[in-house]
């Protein structure tokens, strides 16, 4: 594609847009920015292609890393980045989910809406993390090198974020929402 | 957290997953980004080889008509000596011209007058615009005697003074004056001279 083939630029666009627009989608909850985040990963390809460094990662990365520095940039620019205090909600006290049988409470549809906004609530760094690895299902090695921390920074923030997602979980199935 | 909830935390994700599954950025937007690839394929304006060559031929259209312009400017008069009045003394004012100039004085002002222009240009001199001259030989003065060195001065006579020195010269432009080589020695005397016609 370094070669400036327009076919190759095509294949390679309709190969990647999917996921880079639903990473964008699934970390701001919004179409708008998730197309502007596509257009300026790929536009920055067009113009740095020749610093994309095969040997430093995969494309899956950069693109990765990419979109995310673009997505960060964007709701920072919308002041829609931070999110609830880390640790503000525990996970210890209160009875399981499954316990409660709150999930089978909730009908399809709720469980989606309530899983989106309760991803969208996350710290970002951990929006990050359970965005990756659970819903574009990135290793953590891959995550680490997006994330640009240590694999075992990403286990542990993955563990954290899934114990705030199930918390607001419950929340939601308590509050019927 | 317990591993029952997160396993069904990972379900709940699961299931947004899959309902995402089918979202793509809009089409219009491929064509953007294909819009922005071609762009990026032409040159930026000032690396296209049509704006060279209009530069290029700004550049030579405009050194054509500056070389244009400074051609048609008259040329500055540039004398190659500046004007010395001479005045001698009338005991050193050179004698009549002898009837007959024997051959070898006139070769030897002729050797003198050319050894005086090469000790007076140590240095190259500097270019100067091309002038055509006619100039006479050296005519020698009987004015002192043998002499190591000279310098060459150029000065304004009279026409007349041509018939002072037995040339010819016409009579209705009497009043008129002209270049003269006057080669002195380092004495301060004259010891030839010759007539120059611009």
């Amino acid at each position: 594609m370094a070669g400036g083939e327009e076919e190759a630029f095509t294949a390679f666009y309709r190969r990647w847009q999917a996921p880079i627009y639903r990473f964008a989608l699934q970390m701001s909850g919004d179409r708008q920015l998730a197309e502007e985040v596509t257009q300026d990963v790929f536009l920055e390809l067009i113009r740095g292609v020749g610093r994309f460094d095969a040997a430093r990662g995969a494309v899956r990365s950069w693109l990765f890393g990419a979109a995310r520095h673009q997505t960060a940039r964007r709701m920072r620019a919308e002041r829609r980045y931070a999110a609830i205090e880390d640790g503000a909600e525990g996970d210890t006290a209160e009875p399981g989910l499954a316990a409660a049988g709150a999930l089978g409470d909730l009908a399809r549809d709720q469980l989606r809406e309530s899983v989106r906004q309760a991803v969208l609530s996350l710290p970002a760094h951990y929006r990050e993390a359970v965005v990756l690895c659970d819903l574009q299902e990135v290793s953590y090695e891959e995550a680490a090198r997006v994330l640009e921390c240590a694999v075992g920074t990403v286990r542990s923030r993955l563990s954290r974020a899934r114990a705030l997602l199930a918390g607001k979980l419950r929340a939601y199935a308590a509050s019927g929402v | 957290m317990r591993g029952r909830d997160e396993e069904l935390v990972r379900q709940a994700l699961a299931a947004w997953r899959q309902s995402m599954e089918t979202e793509q950025a809009p089409p219009e937007l491929e064509v953007r980004l294909l819009a922005a690839y071609r762009q990026r394929r032409r040159p930026p304006w000032w690396k296209r080889p049509r704006v060279y060559g209009a530069v290029a031929a700004s550049l030579f259209m405009w050194a054509a008509g500056w070389t244009l312009s400074v051609m048609r400017q008259p040329l500055p008069r540039l004398a190659g000596y500046p004007p010395v009045q001479a005045s001698l003394p009338p005991e050193r004012q050179p004698a009549a011209l002898p009837a007959e100039r024997p051959a070898a004085a006139l070769a030897a002002a002729r050797t003198l007058a050319k050894r005086a222009l090469q000790r007076e240009t140590p240095r190259p001199p500097a270019p100067m615009p091309v002038r055509e001259e006619v100039a006479t030989d050296f005519i020698p003065v009987r004015a002192g005697g043998a002499f190591e060195y000279g310098r060459l001065i150029r000065v304004r006579v009279p026409r007349p003074a041509l018939a002072h020195f037995g040339l010819p010269f016409d009579e209705d432009r009497a009043a008129e004056s002209l270049d003269a080589d006057l080669l002195v020695g380092e004495d301060g005397l004259i010891r030839a001279v010759r007539f120059v016609q611009p």
